[in-house]
């Protein structure tokens, strides 16, 4: 596998991106939301004069487990153009006569999808922490972020969720032949995320490095089975005859 | 170049083509004609690699098209432009084929020097910083042409080439394409534009689901037509009819004072006609080669098929 054509599919794919006002808002409203607009509900709440320190950890920590499931929510306007989108422009077909492989054009895809993704995720997340910090300050008397719980979930878990929703969303998206059912069953996909969410919710403190390590383990085997998968579903020949 | 040996595409129940043979040499361009539906377009993604043939075979330059291991090689020694003109509208010209270039592995310079090029050569070099969604379809099917020789390929597969193009496009296409025909490209074109076929095709195909003529231009006009020779007089006599009888020119059609001849030999009775006419006392205005159409070949072609 060339990596240098996946990385040309890839920068094409983000060039476009960045043209398509609607990829860009649907990529860009819901992380900032979080990462601005849930800070300041949580500065609402550190007004109320009864709320003790041991809660607002716990709000803090309810809202920063969002961050699970954000993740998943922003690759299938990506990853849902990536093949119906080519298809539906009708540049797949030249795309498909070039010698690039299966391999190589589904690996730049997910390129494509993921390292937006991930950029924003970790932007939003950055703009949370920030404002949590200087809003909680004078309550902690320090620094709530970063910590241990955030750099699990940013650093283990939310690379591992993109992946997962990209590639599932790039699947849907070579076996789906119109953009708006893609993005409806690629909305669909973010439900085993909502999963993922109220798992770490409920056991959060449980969580220890060897649950984290078989966490991990599953994510990958999942990440290199649905690659493997894609592969063996993706047909040109069908994508070319049978999408109209 | 070319070698299609019994190559035949079925979608389900559907035959879209049927065992269809034919060779195309190296700088040879070759003309696919047909009616909309007749196959033209799944033959050309069969060939180019897109996809497979339900059974027969196909040799592009040795590649075995149905061979999964040929199919890189293959698609590098090909350019392709397909019926739609599938580019990046949010990219520019200068972007759209940087991308295509980058995928055939063209180092940096390669690339600006064959953009340049082949911009240059279609008239659209001044347009290369604009973004392809402002183009016109003209324009944007000059881009395509780009696209499929971003790599210099040695056979080029195009799929109506010259659609859309308003007369001064086309003929600045076609004069590229005879250009790359001097280059010693071979070229497969699709196409229902006669004027394209007759300016710069070597040899045409007739396809209809199956192959139904593979031949040249001369070849085909002669079998549909025949030979015939056509003396316009100042005017039509007895005697010059009578003369014509006497030395056995039978085949002969009356038009006013026009007549057409049907020859076998026109080396030898081309002479005789004229020399029995100016003996019978005839005035010859003009002598010139009935030369039909090819559209009109191609039309009196697909009623006797029809017919038969």
């Amino acid at each position: 596998m060339n990596l240098r054509k996946s990385w040309v599919v890839a920068l094409k794919d983000f060039e476009i991106f960045t043209k398509k006002k609607q990829i860009l808002i649907s990529l860009l409203i819901f992380p900032l939301i979080m990462g601005i607009g849930f800070p300041f509900i949580i500065r609402g709440i550190i007004e109320e004069p009864t709320l003790k320190v041991d809660e607002l950890i716990a709000i803090i920590n309810t809202f920063s487990l969002i961050y699970i499931m954000l993740p998943s929510f922003i690759p299938p306007s990506l990853a849902s153009y990536s093949i119906v989108g080519e298809k539906t422009e009708k540049t797949l077909e030249p795309l498909l006569a070039t010698p690039i492989t299966d391999d190589e054009l589904l690996f730049g895809k997910i390129i494509a999808s993921f390292l937006p993704s991930i950029s924003i995720s970790y932007l939003s997340a950055i703009l949370f922490m920030l404002l949590i910090d200087i809003f909680t300050f004078d309550k902690f008397h320090y620094f709530f972020f970063p910590n241990w719980t955030m750099a699990v979930i940013l650093l283990l878990i939310v690379p591992f969720v993109i992946l997962l929703s990209v590639e599932v969303n790039v699947l849907i998206s070579s076996k789906i032949s119109d953009l708006r059912t893609a993005s409806q069953l690629g909305a669909l996909s973010m439900t085993p995320f909502l999963i993922l969410y109220f798992t770490f919710q409920t056991y959060l403190n449980g969580l220890n490095l060897f649950n984290l390590f078989v966490l991990i383990l599953f994510l990958l085997l999942i990440v290199i089975a649905l690659f493997i998968l894609m592969k063996s579903v993706f047909n040109r020949e069908k994508i070319l005859t049978k999408w109209t | 170049m070319i070698d299609v040996e019994n190559l035949s595409k079925k979608f389900d129940t559907l035959t879209a083509v049927d065992d269809i043979s034919f060779n195309v040499k190296e700088g040879e361009v070759f003309g696919f004609v047909g009616p909309n539906g007749a196959g033209k377009t799944t033959t050309i993604r069969m060939l180019a690699g897109l996809i497979s043939s339900t059974s027969g075979t196909a040799k592009i330059a040795g590649y075995d098209i149905n061979n999964k291991e040929d199919a890189i090689s293959l698609r590098k020694i090909i350019g392709l432009m397909p019926d739609n003109v599938g580019l990046y509208d949010e990219l520019t010209a200068f972007k759209n084929l940087d991308f295509y270039g980058k995928l055939y592995g063209l180092s940096n310079s390669k690339r600006e020097e064959n953009i340049k090029y082949l911009l240059k050569m279609l008239g659209i070099w001044d347009k290369r910083d604009i973004i392809v969604g402002k183009f016109s379809k003209g324009m944007k099917q000059k881009l395509a042409i780009a696209r499929a020789l971003i790599h210099d390929p040695e056979i080029l597969f195009l799929d109506e080439p010259t659609a859309n193009l308003d007369p001064t496009s086309a003929k600045t296409v076609r004069n590229f394409l005879i250009d790359l025909k001097h280059e010693n490209k071979t070229i497969f074109i699709n196409t229902h534009n006669f004027a394209e076929v007759q300016e710069i095709c070597d040899k045409i195909g007739i396809m209809n689901t199956k192959l139904l003529k593979v031949s040249t231009q001369k070849d085909l006009k002669e079998s549909i037509w025949g030979i015939k020779t056509v003396v316009q007089l100042d005017k039509v006599t007895n005697n010059v009819l009578d003369a014509l009888d006497n030395a056995s020119f039978k085949n002969i059609a009356i038009s006013g004072d026009k007549l057409t001849f049907d020859l076998k030999n026109p080396k030898e009775e081309n002479p005789a006609i004229i020399n029995t006419i100016v003996d019978a006392g005839g005035r010859i205005l003009y002598v010139t080669k009935l030369d039909p159409s090819l559209e009109d070949t191609y039309i009196k072609f697909l009623r006797m098929k029809i017919s038969t």
